[in-house]
């Protein structure tokens, strides 16, 4: 039987999914999420969730009392006379409550919003593996798998059906038949490796700004992936002329000021994928944000790399492009027009301000690959 | 105020629109794409210096040349500070520190300053969701001059 806090629980996280379904798009947009990460929880600023409740009305319009009355007698309260009222609050002072939503929550309903395709991961689908679950008690084992609490219930019940239990001196002590040990049972996994590279173009001309649209669109793309692949991988490469593989928080949090060469995050990425991730075996992703700004001798090298070392062996190559305030991203056009035909792999779209992302993520992870 | 300069004005008035105005000097030559001159203004699409100064310049060398282009060059529309260096190429980009903005476009500076040498400088103009194209850039004569010669001082 289910209790009334569980029940109150239960519909407090129904409110609360609404109101982030609600806001959802807004979140994407402007929400800083990465910040407010814990483990698989994400912290959400949620606006205030009034619990309904009755208020008391007029009552009809007329006064108190009973019968005709006679004149003279006091009448209750009737309605307020208009008039100016004193100076209000500031206005829109709204309030939020933080809310932690699981993160497999939070993917849930950005696949539901976005109407994403849940992936199909290639290749190794079918592949399983054993894996040992702990579902099971048996009499005999390794001491280090001693189910104690099973082991002192077979001791008690030995002694009280033998008569050795006393009430006043309740001493129990198990003897070798009552001990009980903790088993497994073989199960069949699927096994799927999937791993997401993340590209991030760090040179001079990449603004704090745009880092932060790329900071949001690969927070939301993360999510959406970890839901769909267990275990998911994750690498990040930051480059300016010379690329580098980075954790996560020096991916977000780095600023260069060099030039821009996308083959050398090219190069980084072929080399990541030939030499750890074979594709053989992985389920591959690519996201690269740049602003497109690419030294223009460099075109040559990069689509080379691209065309020969990284497409031929991702599930999918996602490029978006942040609108840069020189407007001298020409990257885009230029993968489009030398790939766009041969590879159904390969996505691009321009993330042009914060109100972009929530498509360009639709655009990145729509084709359900 | 360098002979040079003087060179380059004086070529200037002598060029129609669409003409290359040019001096050379010492190993350094100067060139103007013309677009239109006027008593008081010259709108050009480059302002280009070539020199043999920066033929093996070092990385740092070519750096210490546009931070000295941006202490001396701030009476442009906007200022110029470098946006990217490139390290392999010895090549530092300097670009306008905030473009010029309105509602349907942005206008800016770039100016390349190259090991090998050369200093180039031109104006683009950036419409809103559109790439960015190149446009005259217009100065006074003075300016002109004061650019010329700041051009030729920073690479001494």
């Amino acid at each position: 039987m289910s209790l009334p806090i569980d029940r109150d629980v239960r519909r407090f996280k129904q409110i609360v999914k609404g109101k982030v379904r609600e806001n959802l798009k807004r979140y994407v947009a402007h929400g800083e999420m990465l910040g407010r990460k814990g483990k698989n929880v994400v912290s959400i600023p949620v606006p205030s969730l009034n619990t309904p409740r009755f208020r008391f009305g007029d009552n009809g319009n007329g006064g108190v009392g009973q019968g005709q009355g006679d004149e003279g007698d006091a009448v209750g309260k009737g309605k307020g006379q208009s008039g100016e009222g004193g100076a209000g609050g500031d206005a829109g002072a709204e309030h939020y409550t933080e809310v932690d939503v699981p993160l497999d929550e939070l993917a849930a309903l950005l696949g539901e919003e976005l109407e994403l395709p849940h992936i199909e991961p290639r290749g190794k689908a079918t592949i399983e593996a054993q894996k040992a679950k702990y579902n099971s008690v048996r009499s005999t084992g390794p001491e280090s798998l001693r189910h104690n609490k099973r082991t002192y219930l077979r001791a008690l019940q030995r002694e009280i059906s033998t008569g050795g239990y006393t009430p006043d001196r309740p001493a129990i002590i198990p003897v070798k038949g009552d001990k009980r040990y903790r088993s497994w049972t073989t199960v069949d996994e699927p096994l799927v490796n999937a791993a997401a590279i993340y590209i991030m173009d760090v040179s001079g001309s990449m603004t704090d700004a745009q880092k932060s649209l790329v900071r949001n669109a690969a927070f939301w793309i993360d999510t959406w992936l970890r839901s769909q692949y267990t275990g998911l991988e994750r690498r990040y490469i930051i480059h300016d002329a010379v690329a580098k593989e980075v954790d996560e928080h020096a991916f977000y949090h780095t600023r260069e000021s060099g030039g821009t060469r996308v083959s050398s995050a090219y190069r980084v990425c072929a080399e990541l994928i030939a030499q750890q991730l074979p594709p053989a075996e992985w389920n591959l992703y690519v996201f690269q944000f740049s602003d497109g700004d690419n030294w223009g001798e460099d075109n040559h090298q990069a689509f080379e790399l691209l065309g020969e070392r990284i497409l031929p062996h991702v599930n999918q190559f996602a490029y978006g492009q942040v609108e840069s305030p020189y407007g001298s991203g020409e990257l885009l056009g230029q993968i489009e027009a030398k790939f766009g035909s041969q590879h159904e792999n390969l996505v691009c779209c321009e993330i042009e301000d914060r109100e972009a992302i929530y498509a360009a993520i639709k655009t990145f992870l729509g084709k359900g690959r | 105020m360098s002979g040079l300069t003087e060179d380059l004005l004086s070529a200037v008035d002598a060029a129609t629109a669409g003409d290359v105005a040019t001096a050379d000097a010492s190993g350094d030559r100067l060139t103007v794409g013309v677009a239109r001159v006027d008593a008081l203004a010259v709108a050009f699409t480059e302002l280009r210096l070539e020199t043999s100064r920066l033929a093996d310049a070092s990385i740092e060398r070519v750096r210490a040349v546009a931070e000295e282009l941006t202490r001396r060059v701030t009476y442009l529309l906007e200022p110029l500070t470098p946006v990217e260096i490139d390290q392999e190429l010895a090549v530092v980009q300097m670009r306008s520190t905030t473009p010029q903005t309105d509602n349907e476009s942005s206008a800016y500076y770039e100016l390349l300053v190259r090991k090998g040498g050369s200093l180039s400088l031109r104006r683009y103009r950036k419409p809103r969701g559109a790439m960015r194209e190149p446009i005259e850039a217009t100065v006074t004569r003075e300016v002109l001059r004061r650019l010329a010669d700041d051009f030729v001082a920073s690479v001494s």
